[in-house]
C-alpha cells in the first residue's frame, strides 16, 4: 500500500520556558493526521487562539522539531531525509501565512520573491521561461501581470499581496500548501475570491491543503474534513458537513453556535455560549498554568 | 456660531447624540488629495447601536477619528459639521475639546489591544488613563475604582496585577473597553474591536461591550467588515464605499432588502456556515481615492450599472428602512443599461 503524502503521527510539542524550562506549555498533545497520496483534499485545523494551530503548521513545515512522535512525508520522517529529498520536500510543501505584509521586503519590487524562488529551485532554464512561469502563476490567481509586476509591496492591497503569495506557492508546483490563517486579515468581500482560488488549485491542480483557521464559516465553504483543536488537544474530527451540522463535542457546539449569523432575526443563541466571558478567563488561565500532559480533556469543566 | 443650534425639539423626538453634516476629509499628499471622506451626513440617537461597514480603505477609521477631533496631518477636515449632543465640536477651543474626549465620546481605536504598554501592569495603565483625564483619587479609592471597572467587563481583580502578555486577546480587548468607558461617555466608538479574534472570544467581547454600553447609557458606533457580526449587534447600519456613505437603514430592512447594489454585493460575498458555495466575490477593486470615478463611485464594479451611473452622482433616495444613493431607485432616471463589457473590468 502506498504511504500517505503526509502523516503526522502521535506528535506532541512542549515548549519549555522560565528558569531551567520549568514552566512548560504543551502546545500540541499527541496529535495525528494523514493526507492520502492521490486524493487531493482540503483539511481544516480549527481552534481558538493558543490552541496550537501555528505550532502544527511549523512542525509540518519542518521549522520545529516534535518533542515526541514523528512527521512523515511519503513514508519518511522529514527529519531524516537525505539532502536532495529535503530539497524536494521544501519545494513540494509550501506555506502561506496570515500577514502577507511580513513576507515581502519593502525595498524590493514584488517580482523579487518570484525570481528568488525560480533561482533557488532552478525552475526554468532561462529568464524567458522563468517569466512565462510567473505569468502563468499570476493568471491562475486572477492577477494581471502587467498590473502587478514592477510594483512595490505597499502599492498593493492586502488581497493582492495574499494572492501573490499563493501565485508564488503555485509556481513551485507543490503537492501540499499549509495555509495559516490566510484570509483572516482580509476583508470579507475579498475572502471569497481567495477561497475560490484554493478550491481551484485543489480540484484542477491536485494540490492538498492544510487550511488553518479560527473561522468555521470559511472552513465549511472549502474543506473536506476538519480537526478541532483546543489547548493542543483534538476535541473532534470528521467530515466537515457532519461536524458543522451535527457537532458532537460541547466545544464544537460552542464554536458553531458562536458564529454570527448574517440575519438580524436569528440572534446569537443563549445556552452553552452564554457565559462566554467567564470561559475566556478560564481558557487563558489554563493556557498560563503549568500544562503538563494529563489524561483528562482540557476543555473540562 | 453654534449658539443658535440645536433648534428647539419636541420632547417626543430625542435629540441625536451625534449629528454629522456634509463632512469632507482629505489627506493632502504630494501626489494629490486623498478624498477619504466625501460629503458624509448621518446621525446617531442616544443609546442606539450604529454599525459602519465597508471594504478596507473606504474611510471608516478616518471618519470616526474626526468625531474626537483627532484627525492627524496630512488629514484635514475640509468641510462639514460634527455636532456632539448639539455642540459643534469643530468650533470648540482646544482645552474644552480635551474635556469632551473620553467624558462625552470615547474611541477604542483599531488594534487597541496590541497597543497596551507591554511593560506596565494593567492596574497602572488604567490608573494612568484615569489621571490623564483628570480623575484624582487616593490610592484606596483608585484601587476600588479599577476593580470596579474590571468587574464591569467580567475580569477578576487579579488581572490588575498582570502584564498584557499574560492576557488572552479577548481579555486585552476587554481591558481596553474598561478604560475607554471609565468616564461614562455618551458615545462609544469601537473600531474593528474583534477582527483579530476567534468567534467564541469575539462573542465574549461583543457581549461585554454591549453590556457596558447599556450600563453607562451610551450610544455605540461599531466599525467592521463582517456583516454577520453587524446583524447580531447593531440597530442601524451604514454602508461606506470609497469615502461615501451609500446606504443607511435599520438592520432588519438592510438584510432583508438591501437597496444599494454594493450592499447586496457585500451580503452576497459572505461565507455562510449553513450552506456551501453561495458566496460570490465582488469583481474588481475599490478605486484609488486620489481620483475616484465620476458619477457613482461604485459604477465600474456594479453589475447593475446604467448609463447615468457613469455621469451623474446619484442623490439620496428614501428607502423603507432609511436611504440609499443609487440611480436605480430614482424614478426620474431613464434606465439605459451599460454594455456588459463596459461595466465590469476585472482586476
Ligand atoms: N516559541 C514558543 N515558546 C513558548 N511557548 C509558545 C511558543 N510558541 C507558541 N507557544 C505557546 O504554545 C501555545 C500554542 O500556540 P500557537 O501559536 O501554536 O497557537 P495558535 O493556535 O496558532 O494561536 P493563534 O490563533 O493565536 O495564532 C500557546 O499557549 C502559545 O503561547
Ligand atoms: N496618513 C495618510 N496619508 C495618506 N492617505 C491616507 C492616510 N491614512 C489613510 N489614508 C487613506 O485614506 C483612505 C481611508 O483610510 P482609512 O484608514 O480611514 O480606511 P478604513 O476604512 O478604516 O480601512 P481599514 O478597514 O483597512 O481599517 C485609504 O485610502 C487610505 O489609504
Ligand atoms: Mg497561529
Ligand atoms: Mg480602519
Amino acid at each position: 500500500m502506498q504511504p500517505p503524502l503526509l502523516e503526522v503521527k502521535n506528535v506532541s510539542k512542549v515548549y519549555g520556558s522560565g528558569v531551567l524550562g520549568k514552566q512548560q506549555t504543551v502546545a500540541l498533545d499527541n496529535f495525528s493526521l494523514a493526507i492520502a497520496e492521490g486524493t487531493p483534499i482540503i483539511t481544516t485545523i480549527a481552534g481558538e487562539s493558543g490552541s496550537g494551530k501555528t505550532t502544527l503548521a511549523n512542525l509540518v513545515l519542518g521549522l520545529l522539531v516534535p518533542t515526541s512522535g514523528e512527521i512523515r512525508y511519503r513514508g519518511q520522517n522529514i527529519h531524516s531525509l537525505s539532502r536532495s529529498a529535503w530539497f524536494t520536500y521544501r519545494r513540494e510543501v509550501q506555506a502561506i501565512f496570515q500577514n502577507p505584509f511580513e513576507v515581502y521586503n519593502p525595498f524590493y519590487r514584488v517580482d523579487h520573491v518570484f525570481h528568488f524562488a525560480l533561482r533557488k529551485f532552478s525552475l526554468a532554464p532561462n529568464r524567458r521561461e522563468g517569466l512565462a512561469l510567473i505569468h502563468e502563476a499570476l493568471e491562475v490567481v486572477g492577477l494581471r501581470p502587467d498590473e502587478i509586476l514592477g510594483r512595490y509591496p505597499h502599492e498593493l492591497s492586502g488581497g493582492q499581496r495574499q494572492r501573490l503569495m499563493i501565485a508564488r506557492a503555485f509556481m513551485l508546483k507543490p503537492r501540499l500548501i499549509v495555509a495559516d490563517e490566510p484570509v483572516s486579515m482580509i476583508d470579507a468581500s475579498l475572502q471569497a475570491r481567495i477561497l475560490d482560488i484554493f478550491e481551484r488549485l485543489n480540484q484542477d491542480f491536485g494540490i492538498s491543503f492544510l487550511y488553518i483557521t479560527h473561522d468555521l464559516s470559511t472552513a465549511y465553504q472549502i474543506s473536506h474534513d476538519i480537526h478541532i483543536l483546543y489547548l493542543g488537544q483534538v476535541m473532534e474530527r470528521g467530515d466537515i458537513t457532519a461536524v458543522m451540522h451535527h457537532p458532537n463535542h460541547p466545544y464544537t457546539q460552542l464554536l458553531v453556535e458562536s458564529i454570527p449569523v448574517a440575519d438580524p432575526e436569528v440572534r446569537w443563541s443563549g445556552g452553552r455560549a452564554r457565559n462566554a466571558a467567564a470561559r475566556d478567563n478560564h481558557a487563558s488561565q489554563a493556557r498560563n498554568s503549568n500544562g503538563a500532559p494529563n489524561n483528562r480533556c482540557r476543555y473540562f469543566p | 456660531m453654534n449658539q443658535s443650534y440645536p433648534p428647539p425639539t419636541s420632547p417626543t423626538i430625542p435629540k441625536p447624540i451625534l449629528q454629522v453634516e456634509g463632512l469632507v476629509i482629505h489627506y493632502e499628499t504630494p501626489r494629490g488629495a486623498v478624498q477619504a471622506v466625501s460629503d458624509v451626513s448621518f446621525s446617531v440617537q442616544p443609546r442606539e447601536r450604529f454599525g459602519l461597514v465597508g471594504e478596507s480603505g473606504c474611510g471608516k477609521s478616518t471618519l470616526v477619528t474626526a468625531f474626537l477631533r483627532m484627525t492627524k496631518p496630512p488629514g484635514v477636515i475640509k468641510a462639514g459639521r460634527i455636532l456632539l449632543n448639539g455642540v459643534d465640536i469643530l468650533a470648540l477651543p482646544k482645552n474644552e475639546m480635551r474635556r469632551v474626549r473620553w467624558s462625552q465620546v470615547a474611541l477604542i481605536p483599531q488594534g487597541a489591544m496590541n497597543s497596551l504598554n507591554p511593560v506596565m501592569r494593567v492596574r497602572d495603565q488604567i490608573a494612568d488613563a484615569l489621571v490623564a483625564h483628570g480623575v484624582i483619587l487616593n490610592q484606596a479609592a483608585l484601587t476600588a475604582r479599577i476593580e470596579e471597572l474590571l468587574a464591569r467587563v467580567e475580569l477578576p481583580a487579579r488581572v490588575a496585577r498582570l502584564y498584557p502578555h499574560e492576557l488572552s486577546g479577548g481579555m486585552k480587548q476587554r481591558v481596553c473597553i474598561a478604560m475607554a468607558t471609565a468616564l461614562e461617555p455618551k458615545l462609544i466608538i469601537a473600531d474593528e474591536p474583534t477582527s483579530a479574534l476567534d468567534v467564541v472570544t469575539q462573542r465574549a467581547v461583543m457581549e461585554m461591550l454591549a453590556n457596558v454600553q447599556e450600563m453607562v447609557g451610551a450610544a455605540l458606533i461599531l466599525i467592521g467588515h463582517d456583516m454577520g457580526l453587524m446583524a447580531q449587534v447593531v440597530d442601524r447600519l451604514g454602508v461606506m464605499y470609497a469615502g461615501e456613505l451609500v446606504e443607511v437603514g435599520d438592520v432588519t430592512s438592510m438584510f432583508k432588502s438591501p437597496q444599494h447594489p454594493y450592499t447586496r454585493a457585500l451580503l452576497g460575498s459572505l461565507p455562510s456556515p449553513r450552506e456551501r458555495k453561495v458566496r460570490r466575490a465582488i469583481g474588481g477593486l475599490p478605486p484609488a481615492l486620489i481620483a475616484p470615478p465620476p458619477g457613482c463611485r461604485f459604477h465600474p464594479r456594479c453589475p447593475e450599472a446604467i448609463v447615468a451611473c457613469r455621469e451623474v452622482a446619484p442623490r439620496r433616495l428614501e428607502t423603507t428602512g432609511g436611504w440609499a444613493t443609487c440611480h436605480l431607485l430614482d424614478p426620474t432616471q431613464a434606465s439605459q443599461p451599460l454594455e456588459a463589457a463596459d461595466a465590469a473590468p476585472s482586476a
